[in-house]
């Protein structure tokens, strides 16, 4: 077994602070949601999920110009042609392969950290829901500044559903995340790699990165 | 050369002798009426002479007696307007007002002449008179309006936004109450607000009779714009509405039109003497509210009379009062409603959809009621009777065609297929308000500072109002309140704008899920249809649930062949 560096500091400081906010968010917003709950006191729930809403605008913003000033994003993010068929490679690895003791067919490195899968996943969520669930909650943040333009998308209860749907999508997103995070070489592999910045690797993935 | 400028010269002289000459005889002129008419020095008429008007002088000396000069000649228009007027009928003068030989010399004012005007039959005679001139009322006024003005000394105390809450550029009852209540909280010494009003009319037509009292408090034909005027370190300019300055009084034909005029309380069952009115005659019609009522905090402390808060002329159906309207009520005295509520988040928006007495008369049935509305800019307007029987027929009931199936409940397909009929005959911007309010009426506002502040109260699928809405419909003369299918929230197309969201009838509830596995054969669609929005909880909470199940077994056959 070795291990690969391929999370820098500040890749994982920003996402151990994005998870505590989306956790919190979904926490929050699962008792602003379902008010027979008594997580929190409803107008302490309103309050807090404002903040961390704000919070997560500015993680958000820190992640884009991370990305585009270090250009890293074409390197990380962005979906080649090669990648569709890598896709199919991953989740046939996920549902079948990987129960027959073969390796992974994507190798994580400083160069290419995420497989096709977690591309398309990482990809959508960072520049389709986020922006949207941060937006959507901007204009809850000031409902009376706001009006106008809530207004023009149909009202608060078109923006509810608009935010409340895209919230359902973090969460979902959340269960298959923390599950796809047991998967390493070790269960605790990914996690260990996203506090360390250090992933384990298997010795036949070692032969295959020196070929 | 020295040929030409003799010519010139011979020119110039003969020019000014011309002029000379002119003047001169000018002055020959009037000096000969003043050589015998000493008395007439100071004689100033615009830029007449004696002749202008005593044309009959043609020679001196002149006849002894000359004809009565015509101040018609000249000033046409306004001597036609003053023969028409009242003092043209009294064969009233110019000269009694006007001093004619020297006309800069200031004239009479009305009270010259009629300083010993009673006024005996104008209630609150000394506003009127204080306030208003004599021609307001007595001549027909072109322009009016009522001009208030507010200075203010520091930057940032007053704000536009702070005083229009609701952003309409007009300062509505409930609005200037709470401008009110700012000036004395915000000022040591609140500051004046001064109030004038300006009339442009003509002077010389006076009215045989004075404008009648519903001209201002009625009609508003006279002083119907008000506006004030921010003046000082924050400058900007706002309209009023002009009923908070000329209160609007009953009429016989709208007393007609009240609950009480309708029900048959004529004049005399109230107005037994010249005395004020009190509860006395009120409970005997309404005994059993008044016993509710009298051992309530509000009774003894505040508002001890009906009429303090009840207006006998212009009665109304509770009913038929919207959330605006009630609050307008209870803000006559509470004028600092909004600063006493800043606890409420978004407390301007709240009180858009709220009265007060959804909170503070516990014991009154609420219910959330919807309207059909229109947007016009930033002017919301209620979709009345009269507008309706334009699109559907004269006298015709509305709601059959509401509820369609008879079936004296209005579910989610009703109401949009008549919505978007509306809409289209309007080709407005259409739209469904919404409010909370009382539609039962217990008279006991005691409750006040509710400590727990719950939010929840209301923003959750718990909330007694969702058990109880109605959709309010204009008929002639009334408003029909149609019991609403408690999933309308929900179950109504994105298309059709909803002026209200509670975060609660939007969510799915267990009983939802269970409904789904309970269908019988074709009940789907329009169960389905009725989820409209709870679908969104639905296919979360399904996806979540497959999720999971792929979970747990990816787990199992990772465990089986330890992966």
């Amino acid at each position: 077994m070795r291990k690969v560096f391929i999370h820098p500091i500040s890749v994982r400081i920003w996402h151990w602070i994005n998870a505590g906010l989306i956790f919190f968010l979904i926490i929050t917003g699962v008792q602003l949601r379902f008010s027979w709950l008594t997580l929190f006191q409803y107008h302490h729930a309103v309050f807090t999920h404002k903040i961390a809403g704000f919070i997560l605008a500015g993680s958000f913003l820190y992640w884009l110009a991370y990305y585009l000033i270090t250009g890293n994003f074409k390197q990380h993010y962005i979906f080649h042609r090669k990648d569709a068929k890598g896709m199919v490679r991953q989740a046939i690895y996920y549902t079948f392969t990987m129960f027959k003791h073969q390796k992974s067919p994507f190798t994580p490195s400083s160069q290419e950290r995420f497989n096709p899968l977690q591309k398309i996943a990482y990809l959508s969520v960072m520049l389709i829901f986020t922006p949207v669930i941060l937006v959507t909650g901007i204009l809850f943040s000031d409902i009376v500044c706001f009006l106008g333009i809530i207004n023009y998308i149909g009202g608060l209860r078109i923006l509810d559903a608009i935010h409340v749907a895209t919230g359902y999508v973090f969460f979902l997103y959340l269960i298959v995340h923390l599950y796809m995070s047991t998967l390493g070489h070790r269960v605790v592999s990914h996690v260990i790699a996203m506090i360390t910045g250090y992933v384990e690797e298997g010795d036949e993935t070692k032969q295959e990165q020196v070929e | 050369m020295s040929y030409l400028r003799y010519y010139h010269i011979k020119i110039l002289l003969f020019l000014i002798i011309l002029l000379l000459s002119f003047s001169a005889f000018g002055a020959t002129d009037s000096d000969n009426c003043l050589g015998c008419h000493d008395g007439m020095k100071d004689f100033t008429h615009g830029g007449t002479t004696c002749q202008d008007c005593h044309s009959d002088v043609t020679s001196l000396p002149h006849d002894e007696r000359l004809k009565k000069p015509s101040c018609k000649e000249c000033h046409r228009k306004t001597a036609e307007e003053h023969d028409a007027g009242v003092h043209g009928a009294a064969k009233v003068e110019c000269k009694t007002c006007h001093t004619t030989h020297v006309i800069t010399k200031s004239r009479k004012s009305c009270s010259d002449c009629h300083g010993d005007a009673s006024h005996s039959s104008l209630p609150s005679k000394n506003k009127h008179l204080e306030k208003l001139s004599c021609l307001s009322c007595h001549s027909p006024v072109k322009n009016s309006s009522i001009k208030t003005t507010l200075q203010v000394k520091r930057k940032g105390l007053i704000s536009k936004a702070s005083i229009d809450l609701d952003g309409n550029n007009t300062i509505d009852i409930s609005e200037w109450d709470n401008l009110q209540a700012v000036l004395s909280k915000t000022f040591k010494s609140s500051p004046i607000i001064k109030k004038s009003y300006f009339a442009e009319s003509d002077v010389h037509a006076i009215m045989k009779k004075p404008q009648p009292c519903k001209a201002c408090h009625i009609d508003r034909q006279l002083f119907g714009q008000a506006k004030l005027f921010i003046q000082g370190a924050v400058k900007f300019e706002i309209f009023v509405d002009p009923s908070i300055f000329i209160p609007e009084i009953p009429s016989i034909e709208t007393y007609r039109k009240t609950v009480h005029g309708q029900k048959g309380v004529q004049c005399s069952d109230c107005h037994v003497s010249q005395k004020n009115i009190d509860d006395c005659v009120c409970i005997k019609c309404h005994q059993d509210i008044r016993k509710v009522y009298k051992d309530t905090v509000h009774s003894q402390k505040g508002a001890i009379q009906c009429i303090a808060c009840h207006n006998p002329h212009r009665i109304r159906a509770y009913k038929e009062l919207t959330a605006k309207e009630r609050l307008a009520v209870c803000s006559r005295c509470h004028k600092d409603y909004i600063q006493t509520h800043t606890w409420l988040p978004n407390t301007t928006l709240h009180f858009k959809y709220l009265e007060c007495s959804t909170c503070h008369s516990p014991k009154s049935a609420k219910s959330m009621v919807f309207y059909l509305s229109t947007k016009k800019g930033d002017k919301e307007e209620r979709v009345d009777y009269k507008t309706l029987e334009s699109f559907y027929g004269k006298n015709i009931l509305m709601t059959p065609f509401l509820d369609k199936n008879k079936d004296e409940v209005v579910d989610s397909q009703e109401l949009t297929g008549f919505f978007r009929d509306v809409r289209d005959r309007l080709s407005g911007n259409a739209f469904i308000g919404s409010s909370i309010i009382v539609t039962r009426v217990h008279h006991d506002y005691s409750v006040k500072r509710q400590k727990e502040r719950i939010c929840a109260t209301c923003h959750s699928d718990q909330a007694p109002f969702y058990e109880s809405m109605f959709f309010v419909l204009p008929e002639d003369g009334f408003h029909m309140y149609v019991p609403v299918k408690g999933t309308i929230l929900s179950a109504m197309p994105i298309s059709v704008f909803v002026d209200m969201s509670l975060l609660g009838q939007q969510k799915a509830t267990w009983a939802d899920v269970k409904g789904l596995f309970t269908l019988k054969p074709g009940e789907f669609a329009p169960y389905a249809k009725e989820l409209g929005f709870k679908w969104i909880d639905l296919i979360a909470i399904g996806l979540g649930a497959i999720i999971i199940f792929f979970i747990l077994v990816h787990t199992l056959v990772r465990i089986i062949i330890r992966k």
